[in-house]
């Protein structure tokens, strides 16, 4: 193996400074969970590494105006151990319980899982129900996107060469908002999803006002369920409301064969875990 | 092969020297400084075997470069205890019969350890959880479990 450079930046401004050169042969190093195993198999061969992990300015989590804002080197222990992000951003929160195992939780950031874009990555589905952004930054400048924006195929995002995911923010949940998560894996820890559904209702009394529902590992990205969504807003939510929801989604989601389960199990898994989850986050039966 | 001078602490003692940068921990523990009681098994984050402290927090040393520890401090299992002074949990373990083909175990007592360091009295459910990242094919965990349990409870006793 050639090896690569490696830099460990202590600001933003310095790393851009390091990626300058050749941005594109760069490799950007956030909690390594996957990209340390890459680089030591080989299946990633970047001239130049950069480790994120000494960069303080991104290891915040804050509420702001109403937002919810996570630097992207957060890791998920530090999520999971947020008593703001639990109170405020619980459908976020909820996803981190069953995230990879205790080890790996204490590396893995926000960030990272984003920005691997891995269709089943497990912060997508409750950031994207939550209507999240993402800032990414350059020495250019920096742009704020929705989320549903960010991931662009698979494995795939929108984030250009030189460019640094600095931060993901989303509005804090208020008492009106019922929110429920499931991850089915193989098991309960170490899993990668077989599926993982989020869904975030809005109610005003019986009414549902708003809704969210994504999905992970059913598509070749984290997606939401738009159709569906419009199914349920101005409604009165019964079980019966949720079914149809939930064979709306399963109709529309293309998932793939794979080791961990087959693409008609998944299908009927979407059915039967919206329409569970939309009942679970209203306290109806199913 | 490209290089980087790094400079970390294994278990109180300094290491200084030129490593690769395509090197993970986990390597160099083994291979340039004898720490054997570091395991080996997948080195891709699933199995827990590799368990070090990276400045006290248990992370999986397959995960992380070498050259990411500079200016760190690691700890092995090797700084728990010793054949004389066993660590309480070391002691239960061996007590409970949490110990079988014993490959998992250095990871098991770190993650144990930083465990008991911030809750010294947890549920069962939070020892599960803890070593949720940390496999062990031989014992069926339950024997592991307990003995973290009945150190957690001796120690609240004393």
């Amino acid at each position: 193996m050639e090896g690569f450079d490696f830099q460990s930046p202590k600001s933003l401004t310095d790393a851009f400074r390091a990626i300058a050169g050749e941005p594109s042969a760069c490799k950007l190093l956030a909690g390594g969970t996957n990209v340390v195993p890459s680089l030591r198999e080989g299946s990633l061969k970047p001239s130049l590494v950069v480790d994120l992990g000494g960069i303080e300015e991104l290891k915040y989590i804050r509420e702001e105006q109403g937002w919810i804002q996570i630097g992207a080197m957060i890791t998920i222990n530090e999520i999971l151990s947020s008593s703001l992000i639990k109170e405020k951003g619980g459908l976020l929160w909820e996803a981190t319980r069953t995230f990879g195992g205790a080890l790996v939780r204490n590396r893995a950031t926000v960030g990272g899982n984003l920005a691997d874009a891995s269709p089943a990555a497990d912060t997508a589905p409750p950031l994207l129900a939550l209507g999240a952004q993402v800032t990414l930054q350059s020495s250019e400048g920096q742009r704020t996107l929705p989320l549903s924006d960010f991931f662009s195929g698979y494995r795939q995002t929108v984030i250009k060469p030189g460019e640094i995911l600095t931060k993901v923010s989303f509005k804090t949940l208020s008492g009106e908002s019922r929110y429920a998560y499931c991850k089915l894996g193989r098991r309960s820890a170490m899993a990668i999803s077989v599926v993982s559904v989020a869904v975030l209702l809005q109610m005003e009394g019986d009414i549902c006002k708003e809704a969210a529902i994504a999905l992970g590992a059913v598509d070749p990205t984290p997606i939401r369920a738009l159709k569906a969504e419009d199914l349920i807003k101005g409604k009165k939510i019964n079980s019966s409301l949720a079914d149809e929801c939930g064979k709306i989604v399963a109709g529309s989601v293309n998932p793939v064969d794979d080791i961990r389960a087959s693409a008609g199990y998944r299908r009927t898994l979407t059915h039967v875990l919206v329409s569970r989850l939309i009942c679970q986050s209203l306290d109806i039966e199913n | 092969m490209k290089t980087l001078t790094v400079r970390f602490k294994v278990n109180g003692q300094e290491f200084n020297g030129e490593l690769p940068t395509d090197m993970t921990l986990l390597h160099c523990l083994r291979e340039l400084l004898g720490a054997v009681e570091v395991k080996n098994g997948c080195e891709k984050g699933d199995c827990g075997s590799c368990t070090v402290l990276l400045d006290g927090l248990p992370v999986n040393s397959c995960l992380v470069l070498a050259v990411q520890a500079h200016g760190r401090e690691i700890t092995t299992v090797k700084a728990m205890g010793s054949a004389e002074g066993l660590h309480p949990l070391q002691k239960n373990f061996i007590d409970h019969g949490a110990i079988q083909c014993g490959f998992c175990t250095p990871g098991m007592l770190l993650s144990a350890k930083s465990l008991l360091d911030k809750h010294p009295n947890p549920s069962r459910e939070e020892v599960k959880e803890q070593l949720s990242g940390n496999l062990c094919r031989c014992t069926g965990y339950t024997q592991i479990v307990d003995a973290v349990l009945a150190c957690a409870s001796e120690s609240s006793e004393a």
